[in-house]
């Protein structure tokens, strides 16, 4: 949360929305979004398709509203903060003075991957601090998971309550949540020996082993972007880590989990994976490419390591 | 027409003239000829009877070949110059030691009295060429030898082919960054005529670093350990990347890059990449670096769709990828 209160100068408000009804939901979206039109802002909904019409309804003027398509924003954490920060950046390059947003995360991702959707709602309090942005991340109560709401408590600095915002005592600061250890949840595939393993290889042998390995469960795009991460993930095991590194594969008939380990302790950085942090030779960026590419991708500390685990497809 | 058959050449490297049919140059730079007449004056033989070319598509003739022993870079020389005659070339060899030695080394070539005879075989000693620590100036080089192969096509030969052992000209950092200018330089004019050459390299003089270097500005290679090549291809000055760019690359590949594209020009340049197998971000990072500090668009050319999403994702400009068949 920024303490500047010049609208060029200001950075990230994040705002959770709570409703259990439309009205809910309509007495805190339409006020924030009007204003932002007053005020000449770029004002902007990501919300699914009933949602925003119930929404643009409302508004005195919804043609100066931008619609974004919630499927195309919201494809996974680390696609979805690049994309708010390219369109972030373009809109202040084009001179907006600030930016709303209302947006809601798709139930499908709240209940499948919240794993990574929770890393993602803490890791943007850093990441959009850049932009004079204020977002309002609506959360439906009724279908809502519990453990879900906890999460979104302790991630967004303010709470939506009315017509006003206010702060939240729940906020834990971004790299406090996002250091917090996380369950270990073994993927359905992994409850079988893996497909591959092996101890050292180099990139080009990693490489080699998932494409031949791989090629009957995956498109080829699907293929080449696993076959990347792969590449870039036991490159940062090698480079970053303590030997040996070892990868593990398990191939499905539309799915493929590659798990990479070393006994390093992992990246220091908190936002690893979510925000790119390039060093001047163009490191930095493994992780995050990685994210990026993978249908899903966890990180794990334990006692005996760091274990990146890549999943590319769906499960059939 | 009678003409000496003259073997050893100072104008390799800009000397005195001791020229194939010019005997009274020849008699005038006596002192950097030891030996000159091997079979006294005889008929040049026309080349017009040359078997069919059997030379490596073009842009690829240019090989490096690392070696432990000098026996075995004649052996390779010896092939590689009997590939270059049955293709019709006139053939060089370039080494340390006499010339006298050097024409030793050519005696198990096949009739090869006949072919010194009509000029199709010529030796040339290093040894008189070079001073030690000589810097080699890399235009000065390509210049010369692309009047050497328009000689030799004028000669009735179908180009020109090279056997060189040069690892004296790449002892200091110096001398292998100059050299690496060079054999990129020439490699795109072989790229682009019928000149080729294989450029012999001690690996215990050198080490394993230095010969890496020099290996990935060839199209080919013995080195194994060499993750890709950067070469000339075609006539149109588009340039080929082959092999892998990954983590093994991440230091050989800028190296390699600084001692390339300095000589692309601007605008819109061709990497035809259809023979890499891999690039990770940095391949394409340094590839733009490059284009950024040289002032042209890299046209990446590649059959994989892994750059595109890289270029993409990571904004990189001034490199534009094309996907290929």
């Amino acid at each position: 949360m920024s303490s500047h209160t010049h609208p060029a100068e200001r950075g990230y408000d994040h705002i959770a929305l709570y409703y259990a009804n439309d009205d809910e939901l309509l007495d805190a979206s339409v006020p924030f979004l009007t204003e932002g039109v007053d005020r000449d802002e770029a004002t902007m909904i990501a919300l699914d398709g009933h949602r925003a019409d119930l929404v643009l309804a409302e508004l005195p003027h919804p043609e100066r509203v931008t619609i974004l398509r919630t499927d195309a924003q919201y494809i996974r954490p680390a696609v979805a903060i690049k994309s708010y920060c390219d369109m972030f950046a373009n809109l202040v390059e084009g001179g907006a003075s600030a930016i709303r947003v209302v947006g809601e995360i798709p139930y499908s991702a709240l209940t499948r991957d919240w794993d990574v959707w929770s890393r993602y709602e803490a890791a943007v309090n850093y990441a959009y601090d850049h932009f004079p942005v204020r977002s309002m991340c609506a959360y439906d109560t009724r279908t809502t998971p519990t453990a879900v709401l906890r999460d979104v408590a302790q991630t967004h600095s303010l709470v939506a309550a009315g017509g006003v915002q206010k702060p939240n005592p729940d906020y834990v600061e971004p790299p406090s949540f996002l250091g917090r250890p996380a369950p270990l949840v073994p993927h359905p595939l992994q409850r079988r020996p893996p497909t591959v393993e092996l101890t050292d290889p180099t990139p080009g042998e990693a490489r080699h082993v998932v494409s031949a390995a791989c090629a009957g469960a995956l498109p080829s795009g699907d293929l080449g972007d696993l076959v990347v991460s792969v590449s870039e993930i036991i490159t940062n095991a090698i480079r970053h880590g303590s030997p040996p590194a070892t990868l593990c594969l398990w191939a499905g008939a539309r799915q493929v989990v590659v798990a990479i380990h070393d006994r390093g302790p992992g990246p220091a950085d908190p936002f690893a994976g979510l925000v790119a942090t390039p060093g001047p030779e163009g490191g930095g960026y493994g992780l995050w490419i990685a994210h990026q590419l993978c249908h899903h991708v966890t990180m794990t500390r334990t006692d005996t390591g760091f274990t990146v685990r890549l999943t590319m497809g769906h499960h059939s | 027409m009678r003409t000496p058959v003259v073997m050893c050449d100072s104008r390799w490297g800009g000397g005195d003239d001791a020229a194939v049919g010019a005997p009274e140059r020849a008699a005038a730079s006596a002192p950097l000829v030891s030996f000159v007449l091997v079979g006294a004056y005889i008929d040049v033989v026309s080349q017009s009877s040359a078997p069919p070319a059997t030379a490596p598509r073009q842009g690829r003739g240019h090989l490096c070949w690392a070696f432990t022993e000098p026996g075995e870079f004649f052996t390779r020389a010896r092939e590689f110059l009997s590939e270059g005659l049955a293709a019709g070339k006139q053939v060089c060899l370039i080494a340390p030691g006499s010339d006298r030695s050097l024409l030793d080394e050519l005696r198990p070539i096949a009739g090869i009295d006949a072919l010194l005879e009509r000029g199709a075989v010529r030796v040339r000693s290093l040894d008189t060429v070079y001073g030690d620590g000589d810097v080699v100036e890399p235009e000065e080089q390509v210049g010369f030898y692309t009047a050497e192969t328009e000689r030799a096509v004028a000669d009735g030969f179908t180009g020109l082919r090279v056997a060189a052992e040069a690892t004296e000209l790449v002892r200091t950092p110096a001398q292998l960054g100059a050299f690496a200018r060079y054999e990129h330089a020439v490699d795109r004019y072989m790229a682009a005529s019928t000149f080729d050459a294989m450029c012999a390299y001690s690996l215990p003089d050198l080490g394993a670093d230095a010969v890496d270097r020099l290996a990935a500005m060839h199209p080919r290679t013995n080195v194994d350990t060499v993750p890709f090549h950067l070469h000339g291809w075609g006539g149109s000055g588009a340039v080929a990347l082959d092999g892998e760019l990954d983590s093994r690359s991440r230091e050989l590949f800028p190296w390699a890059l600084d001692h390339a594209a300095g000589g692309w020009g601007r605008g819109e340049v061709v990497v035809d990449a259809r023979g890499l197998t891999f690039t990770d971000h940095h391949g394409l990072l340094r590839l733009a670096e490059q284009a950024e500090r040289h002032g042209f668009t890299a046209v990446l050319r590649t059959r994989a769709s892994s750059p595109a999403r890289l270029v993409d994702m990571l904004g990189i400009r001034r490199v534009r990828v094309e996907q290929v068949a």
